[in-house]
């Protein structure tokens, strides 16, 4: 929660920077941003393939398991294809790219910069905070009212860290494995899933 | 921008080689937060210098809450047709 705020603020760093006008004209920072988010690729692969939990989440993946992401995929598309459809501001594209952030708002955000520009990247951005801070605030309220597995599936890609905790408070301690396998997958898929859409659709 | 995808996966691999390795863990996670840092950082710095942004953040704001709540609930709502169906089942 703490890494979370800092991301946070170091974005707000950004902005109040580039309001005051102290930079000078012509610098762009997309060439940049670009070779800093190949690294950034890099080093989310090297930290999610050496994650000491790896190994064991991957022997207790099973298919029934799997079905946990896959409703939280799945759901999240119906929600955005509803929104679509009820406000029509948005491209298809970019909504669904930005529903399929599932709260990994740091690279969600990044990824959609480059691939649809600021305006989208910071929707991104916001939209995806807001669906960590929902799922923190209101963990309990989903378990009682929507079953055990709804804190998880509102969690997105942040059942594996920063949700985790509130998730087992209220759904109890045997959600462990669901949560950690449901946060590796959706992690994993937000990349190839936003590459697609964009790519693909 | 398919080389995001090749770029994640060679990462990955090689990162599980080093799945024994706590230490390796430890410095790449750090790492990478420190990376994410910087690209917020970045992406701050060309919100801020676009006026037409600015301009509507208030708007871009409720629309986030907007989208993240459609998100939500529809989420939640197939979370709850397979807890239902398929999970409770067996907790019983």
């Amino acid at each position: 929660m703490k890494s979370s705020l800092i991301i946070v603020l170091f974005f707000i760093a950004g902005i109040v920077l580039g309001q005051t006008g102290l930079l000078p004209d012509g610098i762009s920072f997309d060439r940049l941003s670009i070779i800093v988010l190949y690294v950034l690729m890099v080093f989310i692969g090297l930290s999610f393939g050496s994650d000491p939990r790896l190994p064991e989440i991957l022997r207790s993946v099973s298919l029934k398991i799997l079905l946990v992401p896959i409703s939280t995929i799945i759901g999240t598309f119906l929600g955005i294809l509803i929104y679509n459809w009820m406000i029509p501001d948005l491209g298809l594209k970019d909504s669904l790219a930005i529903g399929a952030g599932f709260g990994y708002y740091s690279l969600s955000g990044v990824l959609i910069t480059q691939f649809s520009g600021e305006s989208m990247g910071t929707l991104a951005l916001l939209a995806n905070i807001t669906r960590e801070i929902i799922s923190l605030l209101f963990a309990p309220v989903f378990s009682r009212y929507f079953g055990k597995l709804a804190p998880v599936s509102s969690a997105g890609a942040t059942s594996m860290d920063t949700t985790l905790p509130v998730i087992l408070k209220a759904s109890g301690k045997n959600y462990l494995i669901i949560s950690l396998v449901h946060g590796v997958v959706l992690t994993i898929a937000v990349p190839f899933i936003i590459t697609l859409i964009y790519k693909v659709l | 921008m398919w080389i995001i995808l090749l770029l994640l996966l060679a990462g990955t691999l090689t990162g599980y080689a080093f799945s024994g390795s706590k230490k390796f863990f430890g410095i790449t996670d750090k790492t990478t937060l420190y990376i994410i840092y910087a690209l917020l950082f970045f992406m701050g710095l060309s919100v801020g210098t676009k006026p037409e942004i600015m301009r509507n953040l208030t708007e871009i704001g409720f629309k986030a809450l907007l989208i993240s709540l459609f998100a939500i609930a529809g989420s939640v709502f197939t979370a709850f047709l397979l807890y239902r169906f398929i999970f409770r089942k067996n907790e019983k």
